[in-house]
């Protein structure tokens, strides 16, 4: 038997460009709680998809270890982590709510102190993903409708992730919701129109009291202007192609972007999950 | 060109039937045949590897983790998928594999991933990183995982530098302060995408396992001498600029990014080798320069970035 550990992580888990990285801004502002925007390439908590934490916490390198080997350890590996960190660890998470072979899940509960699932219509995660992976908008249609799509596949010297299964978008959802850690679960959509609202469930979901001057200033400090310029200025690490990774923002950018035989496409295969969600 | 595979000579047998080998510097007498080293003849070895028993924990373990468990005098790696390795005082490795696994798989991880904390047991400083031979010594390319070390590795290579190591790197201080580092194996391992932008055909190389698009380059006609003197070490990074930047690292910012590049003891601080690391890393960032090496994330084009680092650290 594994001895219970200490509650350390919350995940922020979400299908890729649906706003994962906006939500870590603006938790990294709202805990370090500074005067001035924190700087966007030094994000609150531990990359936990990374190859490098398997070099530093296992006796056996990741790039041996064939995906599934991979799975069976991250547990192991994420329970090391929380055993040693002395404060909450911000995770993002791109995989499918998911398990090991052997049945135990990836993200531990026992050290889970809380979760958080943002979720973006597809209609603009396409979009977006589109300009960040330079595919084009059916290509990215493709990748939202691939059922057990993975990222990060082995196989790639530029990955310095181990591979993380995706799925398609309604996999993830659904996957994440139906979860046993119950993730608390923001829309993007939500993000953008009532900010305070959205991002105020946002730290009540990671256990920090609600102050509002604080929320105020953490979401000013995580404005869509504030990201541009950083990056347009320092770069920013998750940026893949020649598109900035903080480029518009906006809910509801399909309208203008997508046919209507492309929206005819996502509705089709994803239509039961977007009327759960309210995305009509 | 990348040397053509020259035929690799016969690993010398004793009547037992078992392998003489030389490699990081050591005599090893082995029960597993290690082609990637070169045959060795000898009548004394320095480290033993053969097959028999392996217990599932230590008895008196000073520090466990994921996949091993540490005490002063043993280190026990379990892979429940693979097998188990009991490295015992720097001299046996002791290995047993799991009944039907693939003896190849066994020796991939033996050489990758158990000779680190064995060098380690024997007092060496290990180091995530490749090493290639040129006209001047060693230059070491060290970085976190994924950070193209293996490929940059295979790029000096075909530009007619000698492959001291690939994966991790020995290195000894000798007594007049300066370093050497010890030939590891005469393969590099390459990722799919790295063996294309070499030129090579990845289904003409063996897979490193079946399941992974991660291949194997012979490159044993090129093998460096048993010990070459370190001349620089260049950490490689990625960044978001178009071009590749080379800066030179000193003090404080050399050591920290040095002690970041330690590999083959998880747990060191719980092992106490924290003062030792500290000691060594500190007389290496003394004595040899060190360089950050940041190549493009977008540029896969591992010649140019040859030429920078020859034209810094070379």
């Amino acid at each position: 038997m594994t001895a219970p550990g200490v509650q350390r992580f919350v995940w922020i888990a979400s299908y890729p460009k649906s706003g994962n990285t906006w939500v870590r801004v603006f938790l990294t502002n709202y805990i370090r709680n500074q005067s001035a925007p924190a700087d966007i390439n030094k994000l609150q908590g531990p990359k936990v998809a990374a190859r490098s934490l398997f070099d530093r916490y296992c006796a056996i390198s990741a790039a041996e270890l064939t995906p599934t080997e991979i799975d069976l350890h991250r547990p192991a590996i994420y329970r090391a982590m929380a055993a040693e960190s002395s404060e909450t660890l911000v995770a993002k998470v791109h995989d499918v709510y998911r398990f090991a072979v052997d049945g135990t899940p990836l993200f531990p509960p026992d050290v889970t102190l809380s979760s958080v699932y943002v979720v973006r219509d597809p209609r603009d995660v396409v979009v977006s993903m589109a300009h960040h992976r330079e595919l084009t908008v059916d290509a990215a249609i493709d990748r939202l409708c691939e059922r057990g799509a993975v990222i990060a596949p082995a196989g790639g010297r530029s990955f310095a992730q181990v591979p993380q299964v995706v799925g398609s978008w309604s996999e993830h959802v659904e996957s994440w919701l139906n979860a046993s850690m119950a993730p608390v679960a923001v829309r993007y959509e939500d993000l953008v129109a009532d900010s305070h609202q959205a991002f105020g469930r946002v730290v009540a979901a990671v256990r920090l009291p609600v102050d509002q001057d604080r929320l105020s200033r953490a979401i000013r400090f995580s404005s869509l202007g504030e990201l541009q310029w950083q990056e347009s200025q320092r770069g920013f690490s998750g940026r893949l192609g020649p598109s900035p990774f903080f480029r518009r923002g906006q809910a509801g950018q399909w309208r203008e972007d997508l046919s209507a035989a492309q929206i005819a496409r996502i509705e089709r295969h994803h239509g039961a999950v977007m009327a759960q969600l309210g995305y009509r | 060109m990348l040397p053509s595979a020259a035929a690799p000579t016969p690993p010398k047998l004793t009547a037992a039937g078992v392998g003489l080998f030389v490699g990081f510097g050591l005599s090893i007498r082995s029960e597993i045949d290690l082609p990637e080293l070169l045959p060795g003849d000898f009548e004394r070895s320095d480290v033993d590897i053969k097959f028999g028993d392996v217990p599932d924990h230590l008895g008196s373990c000073l520090a466990s983790g994921v996949m091993f468990e540490a005490s002063a005098r043993h280190f026990l790696i379990k892979l429940p998928t693979v097998g188990k390795f009991l490295l015992t005082d720097g001299q046996t490795i002791t290995v047993q594999p799991n009944p039907g696994t693939d003896i190849a798989v066994v020796r991939g991880l033996l050489l990758a991933d158990v000779i680190p904390p064995l060098l380690r047991q024997r007092g060496l400083l290990v180091l995530h990183a490749g090493g290639v031979l040129t006209e001047r010594g060693v230059i070491l390319l060290a970085g976190r995982s994924g950070a193209g070390k293996s490929s940059l590795t295979a790029a000096f290579v075909q530009r007619g530098a000698r492959l001291v190591c690939d994966d991790f790197a020995a290195v000894r201080r000798e007594s007049d302060g300066s370093w050497l580092v010890s030939r590891g194996v005469s393969r590099i391992k390459l990722w799919e995408d790295a063996v294309l932008a070499l030129g090579l055909d990845p289904s003409a190389l063996p897979r490193v396992r079946p399941e992974l698009k991660r291949y194997y380059l012979d490159v044993s006609s090129s093998a460096a001498p048993m010990f070459s003197p370190l001349t620089s070490i260049c950490l490689l990074d990625t960044w978001e600029g178009s071009d590749v930047t080379v800066q030179r690292l000193t003090g404080q910012p050399a050591f920290r990014a040095l002690r970041n590049q330690i590999r083959g003891v998880p747990a060191a601080t719980k092992l106490g080798l924290d003062a030792l690391h500290f000691r060594e890393i500190a007389a290496l960032a003394g004595r040899v320069p060190v360089f950050s090496v940041k190549r493009s994330t977008r540029s896969t084009h591992d010649q140019s970035l040859v030429d920078s680092v020859l034209a810094f650290a070379g």
